[in-house]
């Protein structure tokens, strides 16, 4: 219940944020000084609610990561092939990204020139920022590890009292 | 529409279309959410993910019109 609590204030002051920073143009002091006391405290956030909370290591992470590029094939056909389609969309993106950013053609727009003609106007700004927030706190609140009672570990997060004397 | 107009919303229907695709097929496909989850599994994975999320935030509303 609590963990409720806490997503809808964080929820009802990031929303109050993004309201608040549309009203702000991106040339001005208020708006550089709020996003990155933004950045500051995700970051914060991210290392005190993640604190004994993730699935693995760094050094376990990476030799995973490492194993899985060194022998890709230990994976199924299907599951290899969904990971390259998304590596080749990634690739185009970055790559179209970066030609039109190098040719400087009014026909060659780049992908933040597109957005900058959606978040030059403050409710564009305001959405916009809302979006870059929700997948901040997605980044900082994915994937934790909840301790189970025993101290084991356990995927979904610990129930409640409340919660408990409801089940069988 | 000119020609980088054209391309960026063929690629950005494909990527929906895949998006939905994986999504509809999440038992044998790599979902966008699965990845994000492998990356989120350590502290270097998700510390990469926020230096990007950080990084596009002070491009996209600090430094761009």
């Amino acid at each position: 219940m609590r963990r409720y609590v806490y997503r809808g204030i964080f929820g009802v002051v990031g929303l109050v944020f993004a309201w608040w920073e549309g009203l702000h143009p991106w040339p001005s002091d208020p708006a550089h000084v709020s996003i990155l006391t933004a950045i500051i405290v995700m970051f914060v956030l991210a290392i005190l609610v993640g604190r004994r909370h993730q699935r693995m290591s760094s050094r376990a992470w990476l030799s995973r990561t490492w194993a899985s590029i060194r022998r890709p094939t230990q994976r199924p056909p299907l599951y290899l092939f969904g990971t390259v389609v998304w590596v080749m969309l990634v690739l185009a993106v970055a790559g179209w990204d970066f030609r039109s950013f190098l040719l400087e053609l009014h026909s060659l727009p780049t992908l933040s020139y597109l957005i900058g003609r959606v978040s030059r106007f403050a409710t564009g700004r305001s959405i916009l920022v809302a979006a870059w927030l929700a997948l901040g706190a997605f980044f900082v609140a994915g994937n934790r590890v909840h301790l189970a009672p025993k101290g084991g570990r356990t995927s979904s997060p610990p129930r409640d009292a409340a919660d408990r004397e409801q089940l069988p | 529409m000119n020609i980088g107009q054209t391309v960026w919303i063929s690629l950005a229907s494909v990527f929906i279309v895949w998006l939905v695709v994986t999504q509809l097929c999440s038992d044998r496909l790599p979902t966008l959410k699965s990845i994000a989850f492998g990356f989120l599994d350590s502290w270097l994975g998700r510390a990469l993910l926020l230096a990007g999320w950080a990084e596009m935030g002070w491009h996209l509303f600090c430094q761009h019109p």
